[in-house]
């Protein structure tokens, strides 16, 4: 297991994730808004999920501008930084897997220039084949799937990576334990 | 034929700096690439093998297993013959929705069916969202690489085409398009994009970016439409997963790409259902499933193949492509836009192999390219002149009196008589005839063995046999050195150029013979040992494949060797004389193997002290007969290949520069200092 997270975490950050290990959800919440703070962000998105409802309120209670998903593309269009709870890890690849319950959430990680992802320990996979079986489980309850594995980029001019190019430049990964 | 390939292949070579950047990017690719499948079994390889056959034979179940499933969780599907189906299919669903724009992610299959203009026709806006489409949209172009559309541009090319005074570094165009193309998103009323495979059973689509457009593509619009070919559809989650395992490595060099979206009917778009729409397109491919072509059905696109291809590679995919590109474009092209639209660029492949060797799912493209050349031999042209297929017979000819066919081969009209009549460029050395050919020359000498260990029938091919026959009788006696006694039997050429040409059915006669001459060989126990790569790459992978006898012909395969793998085989140990050398080696296209990395040759001259470099650019340009046709034909493109291989040899600053197929040897010594270099051969015959 203790293997697998650490695969996981070498092969994430090989891909340019930015991946922190922490103990509990209340400090992944404590690193999120230190991370809002340094890059000044106001407007903030985060993915509806039990694991994520207090870090709404708290975001609201701090003055965040939180958008809903379900606002629309208008008031989505505008957020700097998106939240988004994993629901698996694969050690294999260093690829989180982001399910959500409507297209319009999934932009929450494809749209602003900062994407941070809370996943729990005890999700994370070895292998990339072995996920199929989660991808038809969320796939057939109507779930967008996305597998995100460090930043949005490109390498089409002159093959010189660049990041950031139509989703975030900066993935986090922050990993706690059940 | 509308093509005037020639011309364009002249404009091609004439723009070094686009030659420049294309070597350059293809060979960082290959490389990248090689590092990132480095670490996968070869029964990786052949679990994909495996997937993608099964693929292929279950294509129409599952192309009604995908309909099913799509059109139970609410989305539609349409299974397009053609072109014009699948656009008009297509432009209703838009017209429907009122759209005035479309956003897309990056699809060959919507270039091979024109969709943008069919849709720009009817007065709707397309814009393209994928990095390099979209460069190639304001340029005006096609993709030239189906991975790095704009591969043949560089930055300030590209910053050009964007905005005025657009600082032309690759950072700053992308701000620049990130910017731009949001607008787009967020007011798009369609999106379309393609897949890099489709899940039956579970009717959902998976697409791989690193830049995250096809996100934003499936997720904002109204309306979803996917198209794809229906090579795409593999049974279930599991096999597209195995396959997205296997595709990313080798077309990017990751382990996995930024982003795996999976899309399907079942998923809410904002606020209310999103129209889902699935259009798959045949256009010529379940033809295909019967035919000689059917294995191009097996390919996942990685690109794999055109980081290698040796013209590919200094003219680009426009010249060497239609809407495919690259060496399986050649095939695709077949399958999907016709015969003769493949046929008219098929002359740009020069059957090195390199490709089949690179391609992870193991697809024999060039033997591919050989049956469009045949079938479009006579039809729409012919690859080579009458008296260049004739090519065996002139030689043996000549052979009989090499004296007079020397003079010729010396004068200024013999030369003259020879480009126009067989197209050989006059400016090409060629070598002369030998004096006396290898039969006669090896009974002459004898060898000296007394208890031979082992015995072997050597298969030369016609340059050793009749041009260069004491390379030949080098090689002998090293084998003699080491217990092998040898015969040279009775024997025709490998027939190299007939397949390269497409004349198969004269291959195909070539290969019978010399399969019975070699046979009784191998039923008394004797190896077969080639002196030449390509006569080893014919016994072993083409001859089985042309003739009706398999059985004889997968025999003599299996007992033929290259002469370094051999000599490696049975303990080939000689003491290094004296210091080594510091040897560059090029290592010949048709002695390389899929996932091999160090040739053979080198691990035995490491053995004998050597210090090897490897100076891998990929092949010499040569390419037997090729590189000396004439002009734009073979000549000039050759040469432009070849000088890439000869400055990386001379990088090495090595003191011989060795290689062990004497074509490439030709092409070597003509084009870099003759004194350097050196048969692998004459090198081991008489240890420096
Ligand atoms: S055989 Fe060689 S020349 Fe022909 S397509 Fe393949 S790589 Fe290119
Ligand atoms: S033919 Fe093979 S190497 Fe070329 S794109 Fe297809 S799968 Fe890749």
């Amino acid at each position: 297991m203790t293997d697998a997270v650490s695969r996981f975490v070498s092969n994430a950050t090989a891909a340019g994730s930015e991946v922190v290990e922490l103990k509990t959800l209340g400090e992944c919440f404590k690193r999120v808004v230190e991370v809002l703070q340094v890059e000044g962000v106001k407007h903030v998105s985060v993915q509806p999920s039990s694991a994520t409802a207090p870090l709404y309120e708290m975001l609201r209670g701090m003055g965040y501008n939180v958008v809903s998903p379900a606002a629309g593309i208008k008031p989505l269009s505008v957020v700097e930084a998106g939240i988004s709870p994993a629901e698996l890890g694969i050690a294999e690849t260093g690829t989180v897997v982001v399910a959500t319950d409507s297209e319009a959430a999934r932009l929450v990680s494809a749209l602003p220039l900062i994407n941070i992802i809370l996943l729990d320990k005890s999700n994370i996979i070895e292998s990339l084949v072995d996920a199929h079986r989660w991808v038809r489980g969320f796939i057939s309850k109507g779930y967008a799937v996305s597998f995100i594995t460090g930043p949005s980029k490109t390498g089409d001019i002159e093959l010189k990576m660049v990041k950031g190019v139509h989703g975030p430049h900066r993935v986090l990964v922050f990993i706690h334990e059940s | 034929m509308n093509r005037n390939l020639m011309k364009e292949v002249k404009e091609a070579l004439n723009n070094k700096r686009q030659v420049a950047n294309l070597v350059n990017a293809l060979t960082r690719m290959r490389d990248r690439r090689r590092e990132a499948v480095a670490r996968f079994a070869f029964k990786d390889f052949a679990e994909l093998k495996e997937i993608r056959r099964r693929n292929r034979l279950d294509v129409r179940r599952n192309i009604e297993k995908l309909r099913e499933a799509v059109e139970n969780s609410g989305g539609f599907f349409f299974l397009a013959d053609s072109p014009e189906d699948a656009c008009r299919y297509i432009a209703d669903v838009v017209a429907r929705s009122s759209a005035k724009l479309v956003v897309k992610s990056k699809s060959m299959t919507s270039e091979e069916i024109g969709l943008n203009s069919y849709l720009e026709s009817i007065g709707v806006e397309v814009v393209e969202t994928d990095l390099g489409e979209r460069i190639i949209q304001l340029a005006g172009e096609r993709p030239s690489h189906i991975l790095a559309p704009a591969v043949h541009r560089d930055a300030a090319s590209i910053a050009g085409l964007m905005a005025e005074n657009l600082e032309p570094s690759p950072k700053a165009i992308t701000r620049y398009v990130r910017e731009d193309l949001r607008r787009f998103f967020l007011n798009a009323d369609v999106g379309i994009s393609g897949a890099n495979v489709i899940s039956a059973e579970d009717a959902t689509v998976a697409i791989v970016t690193n830049e995250g457009n096809e996100r934003l593509v499936s997720s904002i619009p109204r309306v979803y439409i996917c198209v794809a070919g229906v090579e795409k559809l593999v049974p279930s989650m599991r096999d597209a997963l195995a396959l997205l395992r296997m595709l990313v490595p080798s077309a990017t060099g990751q382990v996995i790409s930024s982003y795996v979206t999976f899309i399907s009917p079942r998923s809410e778009g904002f606020g209310r259902t999103r129209e889902f729409h699935l259009v798959l397109v045949d256009n010529g491919r379940l033809k295909a499933l019967d035919g000689l072509l059917a294995e191009t059905l097996e390919c996942i696109r990685c690109s794999a193949c055109f980081n290698v291809c040796p013209t590919y590679r200094v003219l680009g995919g426009h010249v060497f492509g239609h809407i495919y590109t690259g060496p399986i474009g050649l095939p695709w092209t077949a399958v999907t836009h016709g015969l003769e639209k493949a046929y008219e660029f098929s002359s740009l492949c020069i059957s090195c192999g390199l490709c089949k060797v690179e391609c992870p799912v193991d697809i024999d493209i060039p033997f591919m390219i050989s049956v469009i050349k045949e079938r479009g031999n006579g039809m729409y042209g012919e690859a080579a002149p009458l008296l260049l297929r004739n090519y065996d017979k002139l030689i043996e000819i000549g052979a009989k009196m090499p004296r007079l066919s020397n003079l010729i081969l010396n004068s200024k009209l013999g030369r003259y008589v020879i480009e126009k009549l067989a197209g050989i460029d006059s400016r090409r050395k060629i070598p002369p005839l030998a004096s006396e050919n290898l039969y006669s020359l090896s009974r002459r000498m004898g060898q000296r063995i007394r208890n031979p260990i082992r015995k072997a029938a050597l298969f030369t091919d016609y340059l050793l046999m009749y041009m260069f026959p004491e390379i030949a009788m080098a090689a002998v006696k090293v084998l003699n050195r080491m217990g092998v006694y040898c015969v040279v039997p009775k024997q025709g050429s490998s027939g190299m150029p007939l397949i390269q040409y497409g004349y198969l059915k004269k291959a195909s006669k070539t290969a019978r013979y010399n399969i019975s001459r070699l046979l009784p060989f191998v039923r008394e126990g004797y190896d077969i040992v080639c002196l030449e790569p390509t006569a080893w790459y014919c016994l072993k992978e083409v001859y089985p494949r042309i003739v009706e006898e398999k059985e004889e012909a997968e025999a003599v395969a299996e007992s033929s060797f290259t002469f370094s793998e051999y000599l490696l085989l049975h303990g080939f140990n000689e003491p290094s004389s004296g210091d080594g050398l510091k040897l560059a080696y090029h290592w010949p296209c048709h002695a390389r193997e899929r996932n091999v990395v160090k040739p053979k040759s080198v691990e035995l001259l490491e053995r004998l002290g050597h210090e090897v470099m490897l100076a891998d650019v990929g092949c010499c340009g040569m390419a037997g007969t090729w590189g000396m046709r004439n002009g734009y034909k073979g000549y000039e493109t050759s040469v432009t290949i070849g000088k890439t291989l000869i400055e990386s040899l001379e990088k090495t600053k090595a003191q011989f520069f060795i290689t062990d197929s004497t074509v490439c040897y030709l092409q070597i010594r003509e084009l870099a200092d003759p004194r350097k270099t050196l048969h692998l051969y004459q090198l081991l015959d008489k240890p420096f």
